[in-house]
């Protein structure tokens, strides 16, 4: 793998990122209504000219090239700007929401792969077994079933019945460890379902093709172990496929589960691109989505870097 | 079996208040105790002066105070202004302020931040979507230390409810550009910190001038820790596990729910709302006033309460946009209950006889402003008028309807005391809350007349006309007046609800130990 080819794969990320500030520039301008209509609502007392003044005053009256270049000229010089309704620095927000998304993604991630992969590894070799069809019972719950309901679930059977887990809310770490892995418990648990079950059912595909390969046939000739054979031959060649799968997944984690943070009362990127968006708080929108596209880009990057080091015939030129 | 698991659990919960209790009581407790309160949404901004959001306004109208207040009957009584005049001809009102009130950086509350606060409000660069309220100050000025003396270009006796709308606060000037970060006020709580979509942090101040009636200094909690759960089952949820002691907006669904609950107290009623079938005036065939009588004469209020609302969320309009036992209210109780007959007979005097088609634009991100438009569209089909109903998310809806790109709606609005709030801005034809194009040379004079009389007596006079003409011309069929809950645990003590959407009552509450 050569620094050359991270280089390129960084400048491209780049051209993604700034393609999406583009485009979600113009689309947020296009939805009707805007941050002076949303802040007076329907009971604001307040004349057309003085709407008008307001408008010039969030420097909505400029043409919209204007608005971009002003955001764009910013943001090269490291400035998200600044939140229409609550005056603070969007990049100041984004930094204080990303590590709450990134741990509940984190969570969720270890809760699916912790049943995913021996779910799907059992499942594989103890194909059209009982444990097999047990597994894709649960592959099929869980990839139906939404998580909201899931959630919904949780909270009932851990919080209100046996008083387990709190509801809802957030607890920094630093405020207290134990409170923090517990107040994300849930939400991971809820969001990890749906990663499980794919997961369980990328494993169990791509080991049953492999160990159909020639090479494990003569593995086992050669005398291995079964266990020998499975984990160091057939699983390292098959977990490719899964890390894409996982990469994708996880980009779409990082973007922030809006429904998932709403339910729990998270402080998450989602939610926060939510509320930006209902308030036409057009920095806000701008700089969470081009947050999240860098973030589901960055990953992607670090799949394709994964690759090599699972797969050493993977080389990056 | 959860369920029995979940009682007996409570009941332990609650022998042990009562233990407690027992061992307390010798000396009855009446103050203390940090609230942990559940709301519905983070404040949209901190800086009271430039938002018109609910959830700013009672997150922090504890933080500060106003000229005047509402009291929880929707009196007005003394504030930061302990006594005020008004001159004979209604122009100059004089305020005597309270001395020995302290902001919380320490420095003495004196009459300029009066006029620093409404100044503020109006002026054009603050972006403030309330400065019409002072449209009609002229001018304010501190002839000494606690005297303020507002100056109008015109009558207006709705002054002092605009004074005490806990959104036209008054601030100190030297906190001004920083109010958005961190709020300084003269209330009985103060502010710690907020960290967005997590937690807001109040502490009482031991310095606040409040009294309550025996003489006992205000507020009795010794803080508020506001935290944000959106979701309406989840805070129902959190309020029953005891995670947070007090939530606001308790859904319709939820309230059968917590009033079995033997850890809850429900808290509410009547709120200030009401929402009606509004039309826009301009379009035919509703620009006739008998097309929309003969609607009105269609509708089962009852049964848009009892669908729509489980019964619960809202009380059937007796034809008025006052809630029920309003002073100023003219209620008829005739009104929302089917007269086919009569519907019938006004359409086909306004060339109607087989009905209309009516589009019905409403917004699907409330239930309670969505589903009535279903029970209507069958309501109206006897009398042949078919409703196609187009339900738009809120922030896309909303810039239709202030524009007037509709034809038929629902919607609620709000006042906040006077009579003034609730008839004026959705009616009068030169209102920028006129909706419905709405124009009628009568109500506007009398609307103008009950904004120069000061007179109780002689404005309900007023506005009880203005209100049997509203329902003879129909610009909105009124649905119902809404209803809102707060609920609290057994062990909030001292807490009153408000009708105004106001937590004004915590600055009166205390948790039980």
């Amino acid at each position: 793998m050569t620094g050359g080819w991270l280089v390129r794969r960084v400048l491209l990320a780049l051209l993604a990122a700034f393609g999406v500030g583009v485009l979600v520039f113009t689309l947020l301008r296009l939805i009707p209504g805007d941050v002076v209509t949303q802040l007076i609502g329907l009971e604001g007392n307040v004349s057309a000219a003085q709407q008008a003044e307001m408008r010039r005053l969030f420097g909505l009256d400029q043409p919209i090239w204007m608005q971009f270049l002003s955001w764009f000229g910013a943001l090269l010089r490291g400035d998200f700007g600044v939140s229409l309704r609550t005056d603070r620095p969007v990049f100041a927000d984004l930094l204080l929401r990303f590590p709450v998304t990134l741990q509940l993604s984190a969570m969720a991630l270890l809760f699916a792969l912790l049943v995913g992969l021996p779910l799907g590894i059992l499942a594989a070799l103890k194909r059209g077994k009982a444990a097999d069809l047990i597994s894709s019972s649960f592959v099929l719950v869980g990839l139906a079933a939404p998580e909201f309901w899931l959630a919904i679930l949780l909270i009932l059977l851990f919080s209100l019945n046996l008083g387990w887990f709190p509801p809802n809310g957030y607890v920094s770490p630093g405020e207290s460890l134990i409170g923090n892995l517990r107040s994300l418990f849930l939400p991971a648990l809820a969001l990890s379902f749906g990663l499980a079950a794919a997961t369980t059912r990328i494993v169990r595909a791509s080991l049953l093709d492999v160990l159909s390969q020639d090479y494990i046939r003569t593995a086992h000739a050669k005398g291995l172990s079964g266990g020998s054979v499975v984990i160091r031959h057939a699983l390292r060649n098959a977990l490719i496929p899964v890390i894409t799968v996982i990469g994708l997944q996880v980009g779409n984690l990082l973007g922030g589960a809006v429904i998932i943070e709403q339910l729990f009362g998270l402080p998450g990127i989602g939610r926060f691109a939510l509320e930006g968006i209902n308030l036409r708080d057009y920095p806000v929108v701008q700089g969470a989505v081009l947050w999240i596209a860098v973030s589901y880009v960055l990953v992607n990057v670090v799949v394709d870097v994964l690759y090599g080091v699972i797969d050493s015939r993977v080389r990056y030129s | 079996m959860f369920k029995n698991k979940h009682t007996a659990r409570i009941l332990g919960l609650s022998t042990l208040l009562l233990l407690t209790g027992a061992v307390t009581s010798a000396q009855a407790q009446t103050s203390g105790g940090i609230l942990r309160a559940g709301m519905q949404a983070d404040p949209v901004g901190l800086d009271p002066h430039v938002t018109q959001a609910t959830s700013t306004r009672n997150q922090l109208e504890n933080v500060y105070d106003t000229l005047v207040a509402f009291d929880p009957s929707g009196k007005i009584v003394p504030s930061l202004a302990t006594k005020w005049t008004t001159s004979k001809d209604g122009l100059t009102w004089t305020f005597t302020l309270r001395s020995g009130v302290k902001f919380h950086n320490g420095r003495a509350f004196e009459a300029s931040d009066v006029v620093y606060s409404i100044n503020r409000i109006k002026d054009p660069a603050t972006k403030s979507p309330r400065s019409g309220d002072f449209e009609l100050i002229k001018s304010v000025t501190a002839p000494n230390k606690t005297t303020a003396v507002i100056t109008l270009s015109k009558p207006f006796s709705p002054l002092l409810s605009k004074l005490a709308f806990t959104l036209n606060v008054i601030v100190p000037k030297e906190a001004a550009a920083t109010l958005n970060t961190k709020p300084v006020g003269t209330g009985p709580f103060s502010f710690v910190e907020y960290v967005p979509q997590t937690r807001m942090v109040l502490k009482k101040n031991p310095n606040f001038w409040g009294k309550d009636a025996k003489g006992n200094k205000l507020p009795y909690l010794d803080g508020i820790t506001y935290s944000y759960l959106p979701d309406a089952t989840a805070r129902v949820t959190a309020l029953r596990t005891g995670n947070v002691d007090w939530i606001e907006y308790v859904p319709s669904t939820s309230i059968q729910t917590l009033k079995a609950d033997a850890g809850v107290n429900v808290l509410g009623g009547p709120a200030a709302n009401y929402r009606a079938l509004f039309f826009n005036v301009a379009q035919k065939p509703l620009d006739n006033p008998k097309v929309r009588r003969a609607i009105a004469y269609a509708l089962n209020n009852q049964e848009i309460v009892d669908v729509a609302l489980l019964g619960v969320g809202g009380i059937a309009s007796p034809g008025t946009v006052f809630p029920d036992g309003n002073y100023y209210a003219s209620p008829d109780a005739s009104y929302g209950k089917p007269n086919l007959d009569k519907a019938r007979a006004l359409l086909k005097e306004a060339g109607y006889p087989n009905g209309f088609t009516l589009d019905l634009k409403v917004t699907s991100t409330y239930d309670f402003l969505r589903v009535p438009a279903e029970i209507i569209q069958a309501q109206l089909a006897p009398i042949g008028i078919k409703v196609n109903i187009n339900a738009l998310e809120w922030s896309v809806f909303l810039p239709d309807i202030l524009a007037k790109k509709y034809t038929a709606t629902i919607l609620g609005e709000s006042g906040q005391g006077d009579p003034d709030d609730y008839l004026y801005t959705p009616f009068a034809s030169d209102s920028g809350g006129n909706l419905t194009n709405f124009k009628d040379a009568t109500i506007d004079k009398w609307l103008d007349q009950g904004r120069q009389v000061a007179d109780p007596a002689a404005r309900k006079k007023l506005y009880v006309d203005v209100q049997k003409r509203l329902v003879d011309l129909s610009p909105m069929v009124f649905l119902y007046s809404s209803t809102q809950y707060e609920a609290a645990r057994k062990s909030v003590q001292g807490y009153s609800h408000f009708a105004n959407t106001s937590y004004i009552g915590l600055r009166t509450a205390w948790l039980k130990r």
